[in-house]
């Protein structure tokens, strides 16, 4: 079973996401903000990443340049959830490897989607 | 006529000087006739007597007569005495002029000089002699001597020459003034032209010269008419060259003014550089942005008064093509001096207005767009906050609604749970989007406040009753402080309201469990205060200078972590201040935040009740 990291520092936020990723299959870890995600990395490596990008502590941003910097080795993938549509606010990202992007509001249905696209030995699983 | 008084003159005192020659010559040659003439007579005649002997030259002698003769005789003017001596200068016979003294006898000893003369001067007198000496011999032997004295000749005029001496003055002193008068009459025309040069000088206009004169000087005068003809011809036309230099002058001066007062007056600061890339003109502006003086610019390399490279990069770039640029350019740069400048460049060639082809120099404009950037950012940083704040609680509400519609929200305690999320964040929504809108028509001054004359009491209660109902799960102590009786004020309650609210809504959402937030209205001389003090996590410094801004939320997890959009403050001070008065933070509290709002007597009409 796969584990998808979420990171939001709004509850319900988690609650929903938690609710329909295990419903599709996966095991979920959670953390209110990027410094308690980060310290958890250390314990234990997910498959696949969800973060917001406005939270307090460590905000997405700054946590995707730290784990980027500190598990260079890293090989899954990272999904920022943003408001911000506008192209600027994400000149950051070039240093960042196998990122992306998905816009708010967020759908379940499609983030199920992507991460299935990533993952897709999961995906076969789910449908066994 | 000083100079024609000269020639006179010269002319005078030649004329006497001929005169005087003359007259000398005359009296010269005079002289020497009669000096002539008394020699030859004294000789002839002391030769004759010389050949008397001397018994008969004694007196009483035969001889006596002769000599007396000679005193009485002709010539009796210049003789002066005759003496017959011995042989040893013993006188032995003597006849003289009147008075006249004898000098003593100097015998000569030699026989050659025997017969001959020699010049007496007398003592006194002064009177020069001229004695002729012969001897006086009886068969050979020296006997004794004649001595035959005249007075010598004067040298000076005589009476009997004034004749001559007027025959010779007279034509002289006739012919002076003749040859004066000619002369006068030869350079007449030279005194014409003198006299016209003279009336050019004071300013008149050149009359042309009668020719009288012929020959040389008629050329001459010919050459001067047309000289100064041709000379008034080219002072003429240097006057108007002149002239027209002064009007051009004059005008390039006028339109260099007025184009250095628009370069002035512009907003920017301006460069102007040559063809060469040397720089003309810097406006004060320029002067100002980069801190030097403009002499300093316009006289030193870039290198001396700019640290900045992109604009050295610019100049140089500008320097090394002589023939001109012909290029638009925009560059973009921080100067030093200020942090968070931000100077825009715009380079333009400058051509020659009727030439369009060649380049004449670049103008170059240093805008600073600091504000338009600080604006443009703050725009920026606006809609970005916005769409966060908006679309975070649509972001729960789609996350929660599509959940609703699969397995896993079919729970009837996740419906509960999403019933009371969306509930929330449609409050949420509503508080941002009414908190905009607020914000938005007191901005552009469509929202006129609906003044009215209300007891602020009344407001404050209602407000802090709210705020009660907020806070049951931390168990804050509220204290409210107001004054039994209060004067009416002139405000709209509903908005003062909802600053209060805010106030107080903040004071629960950072403060501690177990707090206390305390409300107070009370009046001072000039104001109506409220104030609002919680004690919570507090404002720290570089928070308290920008908590009114809009969708500021101090960087701070404790603040972090507690919802708000960054709205309510802004929108607080936008009220009190729709109302004239001032939100401000007491910054001097150990413990917590204090906010005060003066509503200023004069702008709310405080009435006295009735």
């Amino acid at each position: 079973m796969y584990k998808v990291f979420i990171v939001d520092d709004h509850p319900p936020v988690i609650r929903v996401m938690r609710l329909g990723l295990e419903a599709a299959g996966y095991e979920v870890t959670t953390a209110a903000n990027g410094a308690e995600c980060l310290a958890k990395l250390l314990d234990e490596t997910p498959d696949f990443l969800v973060t917001d990008i406005d939270m307090p502590r460590m905000n997405g941003r700054e946590l995707c340049e730290a784990i980027q910097q500190q598990f260079p080795d890293r090989s899954y993938p990272i999904v920022v959830l943003t408001s911000r549509t506008e192209l600027e606010h994400r000149d950051w990202t070039a240093n960042i490897d196998n990122l992306m992007f998905m816009e708010k509001p967020v759908s379940i249905q499609k983030l199920q989607k992507l991460i299935a696209e990533a993952l897709p030995a999961v995906a076969s699983a789910s449908e066994v | 006529m000083l100079k024609s008084d000269r020639i006179g003159l010269v002319i005078v005192v030649a004329s006497l000087v001929a005169i005087a020659a003359i007259g000398y010559l005359v009296f010269k040659q005079q002289h020497e006739d009669n000096l002539a003439d008394t020699r030859r007579q004294g000789v002839s005649l002391v030769r004759v007597l010389a050949g008397v002997p001397l018994e008969q030259l004694k007196p009483g002698g035969e001889q006596q007569s002769v000599l007396n003769v000679l005193r009485h005789g002709a010539n009796t003017d210049d003789f002066a005495y005759l003496s017959i001596v011995d042989k040893d200068g013993r006188t032995l016979n003597e006849v003289t002029a009147d008075g006249q003294l004898v000098p003593p006898a100097s015998v000569p000893a030699e026989p050659s000089s025997w017969l001959g003369d020699q010049i007496h001067t007398l003592p006194r007198s002064g009177e020069r002699i001229i004695e002729f000496h012969a001897p006086l011999l009886d068969d050979g032997e020296l006997t004794g001597f004649v001595r035959l004295g005249y007075h010598y000749p004067a040298f000076g005029l005589g009476l009997n020459q004034v004749p001559f001496l007027a025959a010779v003055a007279l034509p002289v002193f006739l012919l002076v003034p003749l040859f004066y008068a000619l002369l006068r009459l030869e350079i007449k025309p030279l005194r014409a032209a003198s006299d016209e040069i003279g009336r050019v000088l004071d300013g008149q206009s050149f009359n042309r010269l009668e020719i009288a004169a012929t020959g040389e000087l008629g050329d001459f005068m010919q050459r001067f008419n047309h000289f100064v003809e041709r000379a008034g011809e080219k002072i003429g036309d240097l006057e108007r060259d002149q002239q027209q230099l002064i009007t051009s002058t004059k005008l390039l001066t006028y339109r260099k003014n007025r184009i250095e007062t628009v370069l002035e007056t512009l907003p920017e600061a301006v460069l102007i550089l040559d063809e060469a890339g040397a720089i003309t003109f810097a406006n004060t502006k320029l002067a100002s942005m980069f801190n030097v003086s403009q002499e300093r610019i316009l006289s030193q390399s870039p290198q001396q008064w700019c640290d900045n490279p992109d604009v050295l990069q610019l100049l140089s770039k500008l320097n090394k093509d002589s023939r001109g640029i012909t290029f638009s350019d925009t560059l973009r740069f921080n100067l030093n001096t200020q942090a968070e400048q931000a100077i825009v460049t715009k380079t333009y060639p400058l051509f020659a207005p009727n030439k369009p082809s060649s380049a004449i120099g670049t103008l170059i404009i240093f805008r600073d767009e600091t504000k338009e950037a600080l604006a443009r950012q703050a725009r920026s940083d606006f809609v970005a906050h916005l769409s966060h704040e908006l679309k975070s609680p649509l972001n729960v509400l789609s996350l929660y609604s599509e959940t609703m519609l699969t397995d896993a929200g079919r729970s009837e305690e996740f419906r509960v749970e999403a019933a009371n999320v969306i509930s929330e964040e449609v409050s949420r929504l509503n508080t941002l989007i009414t908190g905009l809108l607020s914000m938005t028509q007191i901005e552009n001054g469509s929202l006129t406040p609906d003044k009215r004359l209300v007891k602020l009491t009344d407001v404050a209660k209602a407000a802090f009753d709210e705020a009660k109902g907020l806070a049951t799960d931390k168990r804050i102590t509220f204290k409210l402080d107001v004054p039994r009786e209060m004067n009416p004020v002139s405000v709209d309650k509903d908005l003062i309201r909802i600053a209060i609210t805010n106030l107080l809504s903040n004071a629960v959402k950072y403060n501690r469990d177990d707090g206390t937030i305390e409300l107070k209205v009370h009046e001072t001389d000039d104001a109506v205060q409220i104030r609002v003090a919680d004690s919570g996590i507090g404002i720290d410094e570089d928070a308290a200078a920008k908590i009114f801004d809009k969708f500021y939320r101090a960087d701070d997890e404790r603040v972090q972590a507690i919802g708000g959009h960054g709205l309510g403050l802004a929108l607080t001070k936008q009220i009190i201040e729709l109302h004239h008065g001032s939100l401000s933070l007491d910054r001097d509290r150990a413990e917590g935040t204090e906010f005060i709002i003066n509503l200023w007597k004069e702008a709310i009409s405080v009435r006295q009740a009735i």
